[in-house]
């Protein structure tokens, strides 16, 4: 079978009628390409790389983590996925991502689309701080989607509040805003706005980082049952979330200061953490540099 | 409640000591701390202290022991340093202390002035007013519609267009353009009224006095537009016209200035959803600038009801007139254009019936100034520890943030 690259045209129709939350996956096939691909990617900030060479597959309904120390670029691919590090002025990219064997940065593609697609978690819990619990929840998914009735809208904010393990924390005062909750609270929030927007990826950039230990442990329960659903990428400092929460694990250091960051080693992580490949990774987790 | 929420450490109690608490100073905060038993170097100079001025802001101090919600001087740090380090904090303290005390006082006898000498106009009868008024409330009142009136609509006009100014020159603009913008709008702001007075009245006016007719024939079935258009183009429209130019270089500063610091955290949410530049605009910079934009519009009200120059040279007014049309040739008048061109001809009573108008005036700002003091208080969002909208980075400009559905 052959396999016919999706465009977007293809998929928008498609998920339009979806009332509630479903990631968009095109049906499942064995020989599918990767819902993320990078081949040889770059990305520099006013001409200088901050993360060189990238060439990876990520694969669907897996939870896949970046680690490597501080300033070796994950923050700066991760953003590249979704076409947010070029929002910021002079930032450049080379080499090709595909999401679903699209090109990315293809002639012609809207970046606006590609964000529809990618759903993006930040470090620090950024909900819309003028907007209720339930709006924020529907931000994105109003952003698609011509009109919504009422049960639709209803049903979807449940649903995707439900998949970020806040339904019950919250559902009482839906119409409070989401700067009222706790700071792992409004990051589940972030997730719950993410998965109601159905990317067919979710990005997720230290998202426990800010947090404490009891909002962590929440976060990573969740990222298990994310896991059933969507292909999710994490960045995280954390070995020990890391090894608990991942499929596979990307680790990315840079040569020198000042050198651009590198893709050292992938695999499972299993493999990447009981018997590294290479000598940086082994001294990288176990806490000798980074 | 989950687990999550009880472990939450609790906030550091909010620090109860006034504003006028915190410089670590001499004066009656020493006298506390003598008070609890404790001697410091500076007890001699609270006695020295002997400006009644000073005594009422530190009226707060004062009542310190009594009040514990209004806290004590923290009993424990660092004395302060003798010397040299010492006499410059006393004279620093007592310079802004009577330039405080000066602006307090000018206000004051603004507004005493204006009571006693407008006084004796509120009893005048017919024969003692201007413009041949019969008793002071039916000259004042035309008046008083004719300031808000014009003010009301320039204000209608110029928010909505600096708004858009603003968020352009934010949001749109690349970046390297933006100064210039901004540099311009800023210089619009500071043009003296009397040039758009010269502008309105030589330019303007019978530039719209061309649109009326015109304006006039399509929306007459509305009150406001109904009526025979001026030929001279010198009606209230064109004078809350000029008004609006004049006040939108104000908002729109004011509103460029907030929406500048709208927290990244927000756009990049706003954008990472799949946000189009207006939807960011509406997600993220329009709700966080909400309040400045009213703040600005205030601002812009206040300067356009005290307008005088610009409205009396290109409104055309006629005494006692109250109408809601504005392109016709009969128009109310201002307060303020009234008080100027009146005031050289005037004599006895009519002079203390200017006055009463004047404070009118002074009222009528007083208003607006609290209400966007109102309106402008600080955000009262919440930010939770680790939560919060995060850093600002000094970015997304002109950049490609996507071309839009
Ligand atoms: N906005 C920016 N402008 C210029 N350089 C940047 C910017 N953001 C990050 N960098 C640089 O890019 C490199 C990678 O940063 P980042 O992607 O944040 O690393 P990480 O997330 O792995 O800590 C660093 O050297 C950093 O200084
Ligand atoms: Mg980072």
């Amino acid at each position: 079978m052959t396999q016919q690259p999706l465009t977007l045209e293809q998929l928008e129709p498609l998920e339009l009628q979806a009332p509630v939350v479903a990631p968009r996956r095109p049906s499942p096939a064995p020989t599918a390409t990767p819902p993320l691909r990078m081949t040889d990617f770059s990305a520099s900030y006013a001409g200088r790389p901050a993360v060189a060479g990238v060439t990876l597959d990520i694969p669907a309904q897996s939870v896949t983590a970046f680690i490597g120390p501080s300033g070796c670029g994950k923050s700066t691919l991760l953003r590249s996925i979704n076409r947010l590090h070029e929002t910021i002025p002079q930032a450049t990219t080379a080499g090709r991502i595909e999401l679903h064997g699209e090109d990315v940065y293809g002639p012609g593609v809207d970046p606006v689309v590609v964000r529809q697609r990618v759903g993006m978690v930040f470090q620090r819990a950024n909900p819309f701080p003028a907007m209720s619990i339930r709006d924020n929840v529907l931000a994105g998914a109003k952003l698609r989607r011509q009109r919504l009735s009422k049960t639709a809208a209803a049903e979807l904010a449940e649903s995707a509040l439900r998949a970020a393990n806040l339904w019950d924390e919250v559902k009482d005062r839906l119409r409070q805003p989401g700067a009222g909750l706790s700071g792992g609270q409004q990051q589940r929030l972030c997730i719950a706005r993410a998965i109601a927007a159905q990317p067919e990826i979710i990005l997720m950039d230290e998202p426990c980082s800010a947090l404490d230990p009891i909002s962590t442990l929440a976060i990573e329960e969740l990222m298990a049952t994310l896991r059933r659903d969507y292909t999710v990428v994490i960045v995280t400092h954390n070995m020990q979330q890391a090894a608990r929460i991942s499929d596979q694990t990307a680790f990315f250091s840079a040569s020198a200061l000042r050198q651009p960051g590198r893709l050292i080693e992938y695999d499972d992580t299993t493999t990447v953490f009981s018997h590294p490949g290479e000598q940086a990774t082994a001294d990288y987790i176990a806490g000798r540099f980074g | 409640m989950t687990a999550e929420d009880r472990r939450r450490p609790p906030a550091p109690p909010a620090d109860p000591r006034p504003i006028s608490a915190l410089g670590r100073g001499d004066g009656p905060e020493g006298e506390h701390g003598a008070e609890a038993g404790q001697s410091r170097p500076d007890q001699g100079l609270s006695s020295e202290r002997t400006l009644g001025l000073e005594q009422v802001l530190s009226l707060e101090q004062a009542l310190g022991p009594e009040l514990p919600s209004l806290g004590r001087w923290p009993q424990t740090g660092p004395s302060p340093a003798p010397g040299a380090g010492r006499w410059a904090e006393t004279t620093a303290r007592r310079l802004v202390t009577g330039a405080g005390g000066l602006i307090v006082a000018v206000l004051a006898s603004v507004a005493l002035f204006l009571l006693a000498q407008g006084w004796p106009a509120l009893g005048a009868g017919a024969g003692q007013l201007p413009a041949g008024a019969t008793d002071f409330w039916s000259l004042a009142w035309p008046l008083a519609f004719g300031s808000i009136w014009a003010s009301a609509l320039a204000l209608l006009l110029a928010a909505p267009l600096a708004t858009a100014i603003a968020l352009f020159t934010v949001h749109y603009l690349p970046r390297r353009w933006r100064p210039l913008l901004s540099t311009a709008i800023d210089l619009l702001a500071a043009v003296p009224s009397v040039i758009y007075g010269l502008w309105g009245l030589m330019v303007f006016a019978p530039l719209v006095a061309h649109l009326y007719p015109w304006l006039n024939a399509q929306l007459g079935w509305l009150p406001f537009f109904a009526g025979r258009p001026s030929a001279t183009g010198r009606t209230i429209l064109t004078a809350a016209l000029v008004l609006a130019v004049m006040i939108v270089p104000i908002i729109a500063a004011v509103a460029r200035e907030v929406m500048a610091q709208t927290p990244v955290g927000s756009i990049e949410a706003a954008v990472a959803l799949g946000a189009t530049r207006w939807e960011t605009a509406r997600l993220a910079v329009l709700p966080w600038s909400r309040s400045g934009i009213v703040a600005g519009s205030m601002l812009g009200l206040g300067r356009a009801l005290g307008e005088t120059m610009a409205v009396a040279m290109v409104l055309s007014p006629t005494p006692f007139w109250v109408s809601l049309r504005l392109l016709e040739s009969t128009n109310p008048n201002t307060v303020s254009a009234f008080i100027a061109q009146t005031f050289p001809e005037a004599h006895g009573l009519q002079v203390n019936s200017l006055i009463a108008l004047g404070l009118i005036l002074f009222a009528l700002t007083f208003v607006v100034n609290a209400l966007a003091r109102r309106v402008a208080r600080p955000r009262t969002v919440r930010e939770r520890p680790g939560g919060g909208l995060g850093r600002r980075r000094p970015a997304l400009a002109g950049a490609s943030l996507g071309s839009g559905r």
